[in-house]
């Protein structure tokens, strides 16, 4: 990104500078984020008493509930960023196009996005409550169950939850994301294809979509890597619950180092998190620079 | 022509619908005396009105200690994050430092690990030093937390701001630190304040580190306090007070929203175009 400054490098004090500027947020960084991870590493490979262990990984590695969890974890982040991607890809074609009152509901639409996840889902579990939340019972009044369903007290229902919980409040901030990109696109481009003859879908296909690529590979790793760090949501509507349904990595750890007070499994789990992370961080590097280069002619 | 025209407007129809339709529940039930509102099946709409939710959050919740809690901790971990950030992003777009790319994308990914992955030995660090439940154990983290963000938007935007500019300010004597404060500072608050309030907003809506680290009733911030009241009760939610509680709670950020939408929205959208 920066490219060389007309002033050399070697100019008097250029260290002292450096270091006066960044030095406060390499502090804090050191201190609140790269220092705890590091302790967890240390916690995870150590016994009570201080001696090297592969015991915590052991016990995590062949205990069902990690697995679990990470299961849990890969599924809700990967259907619920496509569930988001796609609808938020509708919602963004239909606020690029012009109609009265599109700037009030391109506010509308950040409500879900500033709203508290927490308070949200405060909201949710009584939306979603079986004998007085209204939602159960729309659902059976619009015959689309026989009966007010269990959201929260049945496995895949709770499940069904956090995803659609979590798609509400997150499908208009893609749309205003990807809005953007679509407003990153030369209007004259359109109009050259009109002229040609080439019909709606035409354009979506051929020119929308393959501009659209950098801005969707951005938005869906955001997304992605938010989601797969999930706490709030699952904590307040669900706690996990019921049995383990909803147990995602982020309230897993926390569960085994508060509540269990097992706090070097938790670091365990902590390690193995920031190791899919990372991976996952690999993957979309790599691969951001080779669909970057394929479509770049 | 037409035909399309109207199946814009019902699209139109069906996001704002999607986006309103459980609020509207959430203020019917805010709204609605015990009585109708814990009727089962529920009452979908109004029938009976009344105050009562909204005074009786005030007095079984301690919601105005909640919103000064939030308010200190989210205000004085910005206002950090905002000082320190665009310093650095001055050093990086300006200063252009050798390794200032490394720097970045190092904070980049270092921004992506889950608040969990770090909660113990923060909890630890702050035990040791006597500072849980005290606003520092969440200024602190939160603005370690909004440093990535905050950095690479200011950095954006000040690499925009000419050179030309920074170096007549050098060769004019000024010392690079001047050159921050009175030159490119001031150029860059329009940035600076969308960061601010994309922080502020962040800060006022963390959960994981309140819900550890401030354990005291008074000490709780607005998110921890709303959603942790139905745990008290164990015989009847008092859902009523607790969903007017929530709603009274998000008033400010839709007004923060309703006067600096655009702010937001560049914001949000500033790393979406770059690629």
């Amino acid at each position: 990104m920066p490219k060389r400054s007309a002033i050399p490098n070697h100019e008097k004090g250029y260290f002292r500078a450096v270091l006066g500027f960044v030095a406060p947020v390499v502090v804090f960084f050191t201190i609140f984020q790269i220092y705890p991870l590091m302790k967890n590493v240390w916690l995870s490979f150590t016994t009570i008493k201080g001696g090297f262990t592969l015991n915590n990984y052991y016990q995590i590695l062949t205990s069902q509930s990690f697995w679990q969890s990470t299961w849990i974890t890969v599924s809700f982040s990967l259907i619920s960023v496509s569930i988001e991607m796609l609808i938020g890809f509708v919602f963004a074609l239909l606020l690029n196009e012009e109609f009265h009152g599109r700037k009030a509901l391109r506010t509308v639409f950040l409500i879900p996005w500033a709203l508290p996840t927490a308070i949200m889902a405060t909201g949710w579990k009584f939306l979603l409550q079986h004998s007085y939340g209204p939602f159960p019972w729309l659902l059976y009044w619009l015959h689309l169950a026989k009966s007010p369903p269990y959201f929260l007290s049945t496995p895949n229902l709770a499940f069904i939850s956090i995803i659609m919980a979590d798609a509400w409040k997150t499908v208009p901030f893609c749309a205003l994301l990807l809005l953007a990109g679509l407003q990153a696109i030369p209007k004259d481009l359109y109009e050259a294809m009109q002229v040609d003859g080439a019909g709606w879908f035409f354009q979506l296909r051929k020119l929308t979509i393959p501009l659209m690529i950098p801005a969707i590979i951005v938005t869906l790793m955001f997304r992605f890597l938010q989601a797969f760090g999930v706490f709030d949501l699952i904590w307040v509507l669900t706690s996990g619950g019921p049995g383990n349904a909803t147990m995602a990595l982020s309230p897993f750890i926390y569960q085994q180092t508060f509540n269990w007070l097992d706090v070097r499994a938790g670091a365990a789990t902590s390690v193995m998190m920031a190791i899919y992370i990372l991976v996952l961080v690999v993957i979309v590097w790599t691969t951001r620079s080779y669909i970057g280069r394929r479509y770049a002619q | 022509m037409r035909l399309k025209r109207f199946l814009l407007y019902v699209g139109v129809t069906i996001m704002a619908f999607y986006c309103l339709f459980p609020i509207y529940f959430l203020v019917l039930d805010s709204i609605e005396p015990t009585s109708v509102s814990y009727s089962s099946p529920p009452i979908l709409y109004p029938v009976a009105f009344t105050f009562s939710n909204y005074i009786g959050v005030f007095e079984n919740i301690p919601l105005l200690t909640y919103i000064k809690n939030s308010t200190i901790v989210s205000l004085s971990a910005t206002a950090i994050v905002v000082l320190i950030g665009s310093m650095a992003a001055f050093a990086v777009a300006k200063i252009k430092f050798r390794g200032s790319n490394p720097f970045m994308n190092f904070l980049l990914i270092l921004g992506f690990f889950p608040a969990a992955t770090m909660i113990f030995p923060l909890y630890e660090m702050f035990a040791n030093f006597h500072l849980l439940n005290n606003y520092l154990s969440l200024i602190l983290p939160y603005t370690s937390v909004s440093i990535p963000l905050t950095v690479w938007i200011l950095a954006t935007y000040f690499e925009q701001i000419p050179t030309a500019l920074y170096e007549a300010a050098r060769v004019d004597g000024m010392s690079r630190f001047q050159a921050f404060y009175k030159i490119i500072l001031p150029l860059g608050i329009p940035a600076v304040s969308t960061v601010a309030i994309l922080n502020f907003i962040a800060c006022w809506n963390e959960f994981i580190l309140a819900l550890t680290f401030m354990t005291k009733e008074n000490m709780r911030t607005i998110t921890v306090g709303i959603s942790m009241i139905s745990g008290r009760f164990s015989y009847q939610y008092p859902w009523g007070e607790i969903i007017a509680g929530a709603l009274l709670v998000t008033v400010p950020l839709v007004i923060i929203i309703f006067i600096a939408q655009e702010k937001i929205i560049s914001g949000l959208t500033a790393g979406a175009i770059k690629g």
